[in-house]
């Protein structure tokens, strides 16, 4: 039976390199003269030996990763716009202090009842015209008061900018692939088929032109 | 030169407007926030599109980043968060308890691992058997052994990616090492000494 009084949470500590030096020389120390703790150890170091070669492989896969850096700035661009189109909508969302109250609103209704429509529509034009320069005024001076409609905006310019830049070195790389799959490798078939995704891929760009005329 | 300090100058170049600073930060840190989100979800396809994922909403937040705390803890914490969740979404189909406060080893020596002699196997089987041990640890066992294994994470970095307390951290890594220990004991008993 086992007299070692050495906690059990130091094995694990020292195979997976949490200790200091201190710690590590003191317990290489107590590993001489513990068979027990000897034991333990050449188990656990088995056990992580097992998964790093277990694991090794999964890390070697990571270098099959395609270029993500374009889908980030797509997507990145992507909302961007999606928050441009919306913006009208958000500022006039963000305009709840201004809005009219319940009780008005259920006045307007009551004297809509009572009095009928000719004798309102100066009222309901006021009313719009009212909505109307509110609108005008949150689409011109919403800068205005950034301290209380706080809007975090991401850059469109950078990333629309990022998204071109690697979607031209998308189409550069496609063209040397392209290059020496017509030239060194000969392959016809495929050329043909990597030419007409280059042709998807350049178009409405500058290297519409460049894509078209490389594979005639 | 220190990367870490190579890392926040590149974020603070970023926060500056340098934009383009972002593209050094992926290039740095895509493969290995790949490799441990291809560990967690064991999927190639997932872990590409949750590494895009991450570096998206990185992006969007780094504007409001402060150097508390290391920049590769920081991204390690976005992915992890998006394994989790997207571990979540799935577990409609694989059941498992995120609370994993039970050691559990349920008579684990797990049938396929015992089924078959580990020297019968070929490596390339063995490596998936002991893919899937690993796979049986809690979430927090699991991702807590592979931030220090794989990730070279010490414990008080691993405390900000998880968000948990160093205690508990030591905690899980002590029942990770035990469960595997008793999942492989077939593997690691022939080979040992
Ligand atoms: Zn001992």
């Amino acid at each position: 039976m086992s007299t070692c009084k050495q906690p059990k949470a130091s094995h694990i500590e020292y195979v997976c390199n949490l200790l200091n030096d201190a710690q590590i020389a003191a317990f290489n120390s107590h590993l001489r003269d513990c068979s027990d703790c000897r034991t333990e150890v050449k188990a656990l170091e088995a056990v992580v030996n097992l998964t790093d070669t277990a694991e090794a492989e999964f890390s070697s896969r990571s270098w099959e990763l395609r270029d993500i850096e374009m889908e980030v700035y797509r997507r990145l661009a992507a909302e961007n716009e999606q928050k441009d189109g919306a913006s009208l909508f958000s500022r006039v969302r963000r305009l709840s202090p201004f809005r009219l109250p319940m009780r008005i609103k259920g006045d307007l209704l009551d004297s809509f009842r009572s009095t009928g429509f000719r004798q309102l529509w100066p009222r309901v034009l006021t009313g719009c015209a009212f909505v109307a320069v509110l609108l005008i005024s949150v689409c011109y001076f919403d800068g205005d008061q950034p301290a209380k409609l706080p809007v975090v905006k991401i850059e469109v310019l950078p990333s629309n900018e990022q998204l071109e830049h690697y979607r031209s070195q998308d189409i550069h790389q496609s063209l040397e692939e392209l290059l020496v799959i017509k030239h060194l490798r000969n392959d016809e078939w495929e050329t043909a088929a990597r030419a007409r995704m280059l042709n998807d891929m350049a178009q409405g760009t500058r290297y519409e032109s460049i894509a078209m005329s490389s594979f005639r | 030169m220190d990367t870490i300090l190579e890392d926040e100058l590149l974020v603070a170049q970023f926060q500056a407007g340098r934009r383009y600073a972002f593209d050094e930060l992926m290039k740095r840190y895509k493969h290995k926030i790949y490799a441990y989100l291809l560990r967690s979800v064991r999927n190639c396809e997932d872990a590409e599109e949750l590494t895009i994922e991450v570096f998206f909403k990185a992006y969007r937040a780094l504007d409001g980043w402060q150097p508390q705390a290391r920049f590769s803890t920081w991204i390690y914490k976005i992915a992890h968060n998006l394994s989790i969740d997207h571990h979540r979404a799935k577990s409609r189909r694989v059941t498992f308890s995120l609370d994993d406060d039970e050691l559990a080893i349920e008579e684990p020596v797990a049938s396929d691992l015992g089924s078959d002699p580990a020297w019968q196997l070929e490596e390339k089987d063995r490596n998936s058997v002991i893919r899937a041990a690993v796979d049986q640890l809690s979430p927090n066992q699991k991702a807590v052994f592979m931030l220090n294994r794989y990730e070279g994470l010490q414990i008080n970095e691993i405390t900000d990616v998880l968000g948990i307390a160093e205690g508990t951290v030591k905690v899980h890594l002590h029942r990770a090492m035990k469960k595997l220990q008793i999942l492989l004991k077939p593997y690691w008993e022939g080979n040992e000494i």
